[in-house]
């Protein structure tokens, strides 16, 4: 008997509908006027159109500093964190050294501890360090997550055999000879699973630069978004055009990075 | 009988006050040189652009009034992240701003502790040193900064609450504009649902805002003549007025007479507005500025303002609900400077008048109240409604208002339990019993 799709497909394109439904409704709320952003009835279609949300978005706040600021900020943290990540990975799946268990265990475990709980102390040691200018400290808390530090180390101890490893010892290889030119390469879609991962911790982060940064044309884009929807006049129509535009960098790095990103995700999924 | 040995939530925040307090020792006591005249830049911290716009416009006075030449350097993030940046600022010792405005619901993290006499400025001797001052200004828009006998941050408002109704769907439905009692404006809002469709009355119900949740109730509750704490900053919600109050409310939103609507600044508010499904509402008087003229602007000359509906039992024709404070960081180079900007801005009598004007927000100063141009002041949005001399005529009624450290944890426990009156899930007597049990289990008092 022949099993027919139809239901399955139905489902998941009512699925696919659930969860655009917000960006479609952000992206038609910013081609409308600030009345007709909640009209009732609802209308997808912006009618009439308008671009004075964006105008306005853009002549009123340093919004495109913000928008670089983010930007620059996650591109960096997420370069430096994937590479670390990847580095301390590997070093505890393939080296043994005294406390290896114990320091393993101490990372994993402040997965458990909350941002919140670091922050301030974070926040005073980069202080009374004289590390605590705006564009150093963005990144520094994103450059070792122990999530990015566990997920590499499993990675590499189910698809880095130790062989490899031991062939271009033999052959001569330094240790981070190795590290460049073998293991890397064969990280590749864990990799961009990470890359995305920490690029959105890092863009969406909010806390932090609350805390750190008091100069508006420094602010990051959840900052800068957040004062135009504080106090009682929340300002919808520029906050729902700041918010389409801020959707693109992750939209684009999720394009790039499609193919490692699905890779590193359905690792492990299929029996070899 | 022993006492009852303290429980983890009270250990962990005895904890936490301890090490902030021991924070602040540490960060405190820097040497810093006054500055008593000349350039200064002030660094002022605040969540609404109005009061920007409002210092920034008060510079040239207070370069006049003042040995200082004032510049500002602005920053701006949300009422309860102001407080979190300025405590983890104030730890790290390095960033704190000159001026910071508290938004009256955020305060209470200041009183914790010791926080605000550490980290902020007694302003109780220089408005002493003022002729007069003191006596002008109106109590209850100082108590819910005080602590101890001290003074830590200036009213922006006198936010009275009234009630807003529009005006042509009044006419239109023959509905008399001026009911005297509560319980009469219900059963004619209970008609108005019936026949059409519409409500005179508004809770909100954002699950996630349980500031919002409770502000629905603590407006009436406040006029009935409850509170949620007294003077000492005790929880005195358990009450005969909160109990009235809540069931007054709970029994509109069967009869329609009040809708549940689940943001007053979002989107919900706005399509009932726009739709008609809300033609009256209580709310403060900021409400018109924050809430009708930026969601309905379409709506202008529709609306009017009135006093509230009194309720049969007792209680006013006003109550308070809102208002921020600025206060002053102490011990750093510009405190005085920041002080004299304070007091040579926001409390003479000309900064007071362009308050009203520009913000919208009321005097402070019982004097003002008189001042003429003020009284002739007429609202567009209002259909040219006096409303100055109609806010001058409630003035008397307005409540005390006090405020506890531990408010954040009645606003969540108090929201759950309202929800859930308004639901029918429990009669407001066990709502306020469970909240009241519910806040002394969690604050431990």
């Amino acid at each position: 008997m022949m099993r027919t799709r139809t239901p399955l497909y139905g489902t998941l394109v009512l699925l696919l509908l659930a969860f655009l439904a917000p960006l479609l409704w952000a992206l038609s709320g910013s081609f409308k006027p600030r009345g007709d952003i909640f009209a009732y009835p609802p209308r997808l279609l912006p009618d009439p159109f308008t671009l004075d949300n964006y105008q306005r978005l853009f002549s009123g706040q340093p919004f495109w500093r913000w928008f670089l600021m983010s930007t620059v900020v996650a591109l960096v943290a997420t370069t430096v964190s994937v590479f670390v990540c990847a580095l301390a990975g590997y070093g505890f799946a393939k080296y043994r050294f005294a406390g290896k268990r114990l320091l393993f265990g101490v990372m994993f475990s402040s997965l458990s501890v909350p941002f919140a709980v670091i922050l301030v102390p974070l926040f005073v040691i980069l202080v009374k360090t004289g590390l605590g200018s705006p564009w150093f400290a963005l990144i520094v808390p994103w450059v070792a997550p122990a999530f990015g530090i566990f997920m590499m180390q499993q990675y590499i101890v189910q698809s880095v055999p130790d062989s490899v490893i031991e062939a271009a010892r033999i052959d001569g290889a330094s240790e981070f000879g190795i590290f460049r030119t073998i293991v890397l390469p064969l990280l590749r879609p864990s990799l961009g699973a990470l890359a995305v991962w920490q690029f959105l911790q890092s863009y969406n982060s909010f806390l932090w630069p609350l805390v750190l940064v008091s100069d508006s044309s420094q602010y990051t884009l959840p900052l800068g978004l957040q004062t135009l929807f504080v106090s009682e006049q929340r300002q919808y129509d520029l906050v729902l055009a700041g918010a389409v535009i801020a959707v693109v960098p992750a939209v684009a790095l999720f394009v790039v990075l499609r193919k490692q990103l699905l890779e590193g995700l359905s690792t492990g999924a299929v029996k070899g | 009988m022993f006492p009852a040995p303290p429980t983890r939530r009270t250990l962990l925040r005895g904890a936490l006050g301890l090490s902030t307090a021991a924070a602040l020792t540490a960060c405190g006591g820097g040497s810093t040189t006054a500055r008593t005249s000349g350039d200064v830049t002030l660094s002022l911290w605040t969540h609404d652009p109005g009061y920007e716009d409002f210092f920034r416009m008060g510079i040239p006075e207070a370069d006049r009034l003042t040995d200082f030449r004032y510049h500002l350097d602005v920053t701006r993030a949300g009422p309860g992240d102001l407080v979190t940046k300025l405590l983890a600022q104030a730890v790290a010792g390095r960033g704190t701003p000159d001026t910071i405005g508290f938004e009256i619901g955020s305060f209470p993290r200041m009183l914790r502790g010791d926080i605000a006499p550490r980290l902020l400025h007694d302003l109780t001797p220089d408005i002493a040193a003022v002729p007069g001052l003191k006596e002008d200004l109106l109590p209850a828009r100082l108590a819910p900064y005080s602590k101890d006998g001290g003074l830590y941050a200036l009213d922006s408002d006198t936010p009275m609450v009234v009630y807003y109704y529009r005006d042509d769907l009044f006419s239109k439905w023959n509905l008399p504009p001026d009911t005297a009692t509560w319980e009469e404006h219900a059963e004619l809002g209970a008609r108005v649902h019936k026949d059409h469709g519409a409500s005179l009355c508004v809770v909100s119900t954002v699950g996630s805002d349980a500031g919002q949740v409770v502000q629905s109730f603590q407006m009436l509750l406040y006029q009935r003549g409850g509170a949620f704490f007294d003077a000492e900053g005790e929880l005195v919600l358990d009450s005969p007025e909160a109990e009235e109050t809540l069931r007054f409310l709970c029994e509109g939103l069967r009869t329609g007479f009040v809708i549940d609507i689940s943001d007053y600044y979002g989107a919900a508010m706005q399509t009932a507005l726009k739709t008609n499904k809300v033609v009256g509402l209580p709310m403060a008087i900021w409400y018109k500025n924050y809430g009708l003229v930026p969601n309905v602007p379409e709506q202008k000359g529709r609306w009017r303002v009135r006093g509230l509906p009194r309720f049969t039992k007792g209680g006013g024709v006003t109550a308070a609900l809102g208002g921020t404070g600025f206060g002053v960081v102490k011990d750093k180079a510009n405190t005085e400077a920041a002080v004299d900007f304070l007091l040579n801005t926001w409390l003479t009598h000309d900064g007071q008048v362009r308050r009203f004007t520009e913000t919208g927000y009321l005097p402070t100063r019982r004097s003002v109240y008189e001042d003429p141009a003020l009284n002739a002041t007429k609202d567009d949005f209002c259909g040219g409604q006096q409303l100055f001399k109609l806010y001058r005529s409630l003035l008397p009624d307005v409540p005390a208002f006090y405020q506890s450290p531990d408010q954040s944890i009645l606003f969540d426990v108090l929201a759950g339990n309202l929800l859930r009156a308004y639901r029918g899930d429990v009669s407001p007597r066990r709502a306020l019993q469970q909240t009241a049990a519910d806040y002394r289990d969690q604050a431990g008092r």
